[in-house]
């Protein structure tokens, strides 16, 4: 098993953001992770990359606690843009480089040829769709253990998006598996084996993906509608 | 470390930069009232590059503790929370940085002023007068011998103060991010907390520097303000860390 949560909790102030949460993510799988904003996706993915501490519940990569270790092959691509304004894109590779080991200066330097960015942009002067491309591009170069990505389309023009797909996907191997949260379910349904959807900070709905289908006699999207409509 | 460390220069080097730029135009201006022997344009020099040098000094701690603040707040936080170090570390690199900082800019500084000095003496032999007077009033009237080893060890524990400072503050901080983080006035709070621990700590340095067990004289009391100020950053980083360690959330 790559991760294993059980009964995660994370609050703030009186709101609880992920409430007694439990999942398994296995090896050489590609996940949805599904729900509407404000239902914890986004808490469950930064507790799992070791940005947040979670207020109770367990969680651990490998059999191990979240930490530095698993910070080496957990890549993590949140929502919104984080680099430092002073850098250009070439600063950002060579920043990944110089603090993960698994980063590929060869593979980022294709990510951003098919992402059309230059190397001499200033992150600062990207428009939104193309820091999301950049983002990215960072993410997928590390040849990680653990993928998450967090709204990945976001900002992205409906003609890239095949293409952003396809970068996601050939990252993918035997060994290593992909957590993709988004809003867009349809673009994920063809693409998905498994589906978790997140409900008030806990696991709703959660299997692979045929299963769900074939149980429920419904696609993904019309289980999402119906779940949360 | 050095990786962090590197970032952490990177991060406040334009304004190392600017403060670069204008000690240099002070000096080009100090230097041509000397050599046109115009006293007016000297003193207006030295006195606008001493009030610059304290302004400077305040910025470098002030924009430390800004950018500690910025990478625990704002999204940007995940450059650093996202690498595989633990807290100690990412301190750590925060806290040398900084006292390399400090450190680079008051010997620059120093030795700017040191400069000047010796210029200005060089010219103007009756400044070695007032010098020798200034000195003998000391010696006298106050029992205070001012030679170079003093002077610089004055300057050190001056600057060490200061790196405390900052590592008070980044504790201050942390703890407003992390073990009061859900509750409301949090950064009042962590204001409040950080007075009073500057105001503790300098009243166990008044107490430590008059005990009768402690030699008196003033490269003594200036020796244990240093022990003091290093044993108070060392305290204030590793609870920094241990907080981070134990709570952060970014």
């Amino acid at each position: 098993m790559l991760l294993e949560c059980n009964g995660l909790v994370k609050t703030y102030m009186s709101k609880r953001a992920v409430d007694n949460l439990s999942l398994n993510i296995e090896r050489g799988r590609i996940y949805a992770l599904l729900g509407p904003n404000g239902s914890g996706k986004t808490t469950f993915m930064k507790i799992a990359a070791g940005l947040v501490k979670p207020t109770s519940g367990s969680i651990a990569f490998c059999g191990n606690n979240i930490g530095v270790e698993s910070k080496k092959k957990v890549a993590y691509m949140s929502t919104e843009p984080f680099f430092y304004n002073y850098m250009t894109v070439e600063d950002v590779g060579k920043y990944y480089q110089d603090f993960f080991e698994d980063f590929d200066m060869k593979r980022y330097d294709d990510l951003l040829e098919k992402m059309e960015l230059s190397k001499k942009d200033h992150v600062k002067t990207l428009s939104s769709g193309l820091a999301a491309k950049l983002k990215l591009a960072a993410t997928l170069a590390r040849k990680s253990e653990l993928y998450m990505l967090d709204e990945p389309l976001n900002g992205i023009d409906i003609i890239a998006r095949d293409r952003v797909m396809t970068a996601i996907l050939e990252t993918i191997g035997n060994e290593n598996s992909i957590i993709i949260s988004s809003h867009l379910v349809d673009e994920l349904e063809k693409v998905v084996d498994n589906a978790i959807f997140i409900k008030n900070g806990g696991v709703y709905l959660a299997g692979g993906a045929e299963e769900l289908r074939a149980t429920h006699k419904k696609s993904l999207v019309e289980l999402y509608k119906e779940i949360y409509a | 470390m050095l990786k962090l460390m590197k970032y952490e220069l990177r991060k406040q080097a334009f304004s190392k930069l600017i403060i670069i730029i204008i000690a240099a135009l002070g000096e080009a201006v100090f230097f041509s009232g000397l050599l046109l022997d115009k006293h007016d344009t000297m003193g207006l020099a030295i006195g606008l590059l001493t009030i610059f040098t304290m302004g400077a000094m305040f910025f470098i701690a002030f924009e430390s503790i800004i950018t500690y603040y910025n990478d625990l707040k704002q999204k940007q936080s995940y450059m650093l929370f996202l690498t595989p170090h633990t807290p100690y570390t990412i301190v750590g690199a925060k806290v040398l940085s900084s006292g390399i900082q400090i450190i680079l800019s008051g010997l620059v500084f120093g030795l700017i002023f040191a400069v000047d000095g010796a210029a200005l003496l060089a010219k103007y032999s009756s400044i070695n007068e007032i010098k020798d007077f200034l000195h003998e009033l000391l010696s006298v009237q106050f029992h205070i011998d001012v030679d170079g080893k003093l002077l610089v060890l004055a300057v050190l524990a001056l600057l060490i103060s200061w790196i405390s400072t900052i590592t008070l503050a980044y504790l201050s901080i942390t703890l407003s991010t992390t073990f009061l983080a859900n509750k409301r006035g949090k950064a009042l709070i962590s204001f409040i907390i950080f007075l009073i621990l500057e105001y503790i700590f300098s009243k166990i340095s008044d107490i430590v520097t008059s005990m009768p067990a402690i030699p008196q004289g003033p490269d003594f009391t200036i020796i244990i303000s240093i022990v003091l100020y290093t044993v108070l950053t060392a305290i204030t980083y590793l609870a920094t860390a241990w907080m981070l360690d134990k709570k952060v959330s970014v």
